[in-house]
C-alpha cells in the first residue's frame, strides 16, 4: 500500500512539474539555479580566436580557378566524351562480312589448289600456319669470347 | 535587419537566406549556448573548444542551407552541435571522463578567490556527477541548462514529446541531487 502511494506521489510530482504547477521550482532549487548560471564560455579564449577566424573566412574572396585550367578541363572532358562516343559508333558500324575472309585450304581447296594442309588462304594469298619453332637461346659466351666481351665492355 | 527577441534569440527575415555578415553579427549571441551545451555533453573543455569551432565553421560554410522558415538559427546551430558531438563520440569511441580543471578555472572569472574556490569545488562535483548520467540525459541537460532551451524546443529538436522531455529532465536532476548530496 505504501509502495503504491509513493508511486502515486512521484507521479503527482512529475505531473505537477510538467503542468507547470511548480514553475518556479528552478528558482528555489539550488542545483537548477546553479546549472542555469553556469557559463563556461565566459573565459574561453576560443571565443575570440574563433570569431577572428570566421571573420577571415568571410573576408577571404572565393578562390577562382584560372581560365586556362577551366578550358583545359572542359576540353579534356569533351575529348573523353568524343572517344567514348566514337568507340560506341565504331562498334555499332562493325560488319563481320566486310572483314577479310579467312578460310583454310582444307575447307576450300578450290580457292588455291596448290595449298597444302596447314596453309591458310587469306584473301587469295597463302599463309603458312605451321607453328614455327622457338628461336634457340643464345649460348653464354665462353672462353675467348667472354674475355673479349669483358675487355670491350670495360675498355671500349 | 536583426531584431533581438525577448528570449534572447536574434531574429532574421524569413524570406531571404542568412548572409555571412549577419551570421557573424549573431555570433556572440549563440556562442555561449553552443559552447555550454557541448561542455555538458563532453565534460572536456579542450574537446569543447575544438567541437565548437567545428560547429561554427561548418555552419558558416553551409550557411546557404539554412532556411529561416524551418526554424531558428539557434535550433539550427544546436542541431549541428548535437550531430558534431555524436559524430565525435562515434568516431573517437571514447566517453568523456576528463576533469574540467581548465573549465573550472575559466568559468566565473569575476569571483573572489574564496567564491571561485567554492565554485570550483561545486563544479567539480557537478561534472563528476554528470559523467554518471547517460548520453540522452546529458544531452537534454545540456540543451536545458547549457543552451537555455525550453522543454518545447527540446522536444522539437530531439523528437521526444514535451512530457517525456520533462520527465527525463526531472529524473536526471533527481539523480544529480542524490549524487551531489552523497
Amino acid at each position: 500500500m505504501r509502495t503504491t502511494k509513493t508511486s502515486l506521489e512521484k507521479a503527482d510530482i512529475e505531473r505537477k512539474s510538467l503542468l507547470g504547477a511548480l514553475p518556479d521550482d528552478a528558482a528555489d532549487d539550488e542545483l537548477e539555479q546553479h546549472l542555469s548560471h553556469l557559463d563556461f564560455s565566459a573565459g574561453s579564449p576560443v571565443r575570440r580566436t574563433l570569431y577572428r577566424r570566421l571573420v577571415q573566412q568571410v573576408a577571404r574572396p572565393a578562390r577562382r580557378q584560372p581560365v586556362v585550367v577551366t578550358i583545359l578541363s572542359r576540353l579534356s572532358a569533351v575529348a573523353v566524351l568524343a572517344l567514348v562516343l566514337g568507340t560506341l559508333l565504331g562498334m555499332l558500324r562493325f560488319q563481320p562480312d566486310a572483314s577479310p575472309v579467312y578460310t583454310t585450304a582444307l575447307a576450300a581447296p578450290h580457292v588455291n589448289p596448290a595449298a597444302t594442309p596447314g596453309t591458310a588462304v587469306v584473301s587469295g594469298e597463302a599463309v603458312d600456319t605451321h607453328p614455327r619453332p622457338l628461336p634457340t637461346p643464345l649460348a653464354p659466351p665462353t672462353g675467348e669470347d667472354w674475355r673479349l666481351l669483358r675487355t670491350r665492355t670495360l675498355f671500349p | 535587419m536583426d531584431s533581438v527577441i525577448a528570449s534572447g534569440e536574434v531574429g532574421f527575415s524569413q524570406e531571404s537566406a542568412l548572409t555571412p555578415e549577419e551570421f557573424l553579427a549573431s555570433y556572440d549571441s549563440y556562442f555561449p549556448q553552443v559552447y555550454n551545451y557541448i561542455c555538458y555533453r563532453c565534460g572536456d573543455v579542450a574537446t569543447a573548444d575544438d567541437l565548437t569551432s567545428n560547429v561554427f565553421e561548418l555552419a558558416l560554410s553551409h550557411l546557404n542551407e539554412y532556411r529561416p522558415d524551418r526554424g531558428s538559427l539557434s535550433a539550427w546551430l544546436l542541431g549541428i552541435a548535437r550531430n558534431t558531438v555524436s559524430n565525435h563520440y562515434r568516431f573517437e569511441r571514447r566517453h568523456a571522463c576528463v576533469s574540467l580543471d581548465d573549465g573550472r578555472d575559466r568559468a566565473g572569472g569575476d569571483d573572489t578567490p574564496e567564491e571561485a574556490f567554492l565554485s570550483q569545488e561545486t563544479r567539480q562535483a557537478l561534472f563528476a556527477a554528470l559523467q554518471t548520467l547517460d548520453g540522452r540525459e546529458r544531452d537534454l541537460l545540456g540543451l536545458k541548462f547549457g543552451a537555455h532551451c525550453t522543454n518545447r524546443r527540446i522536444a522539437e529538436m530531439t523528437g521526444l514529446s514535451e512530457a517525456n522531455v520533462g520527465v527525463i529532465l526531472h529524473r536526471a536532476l533527481g539523480k544529480l541531487r542524490v549524487l551531489l548530496k552523497a
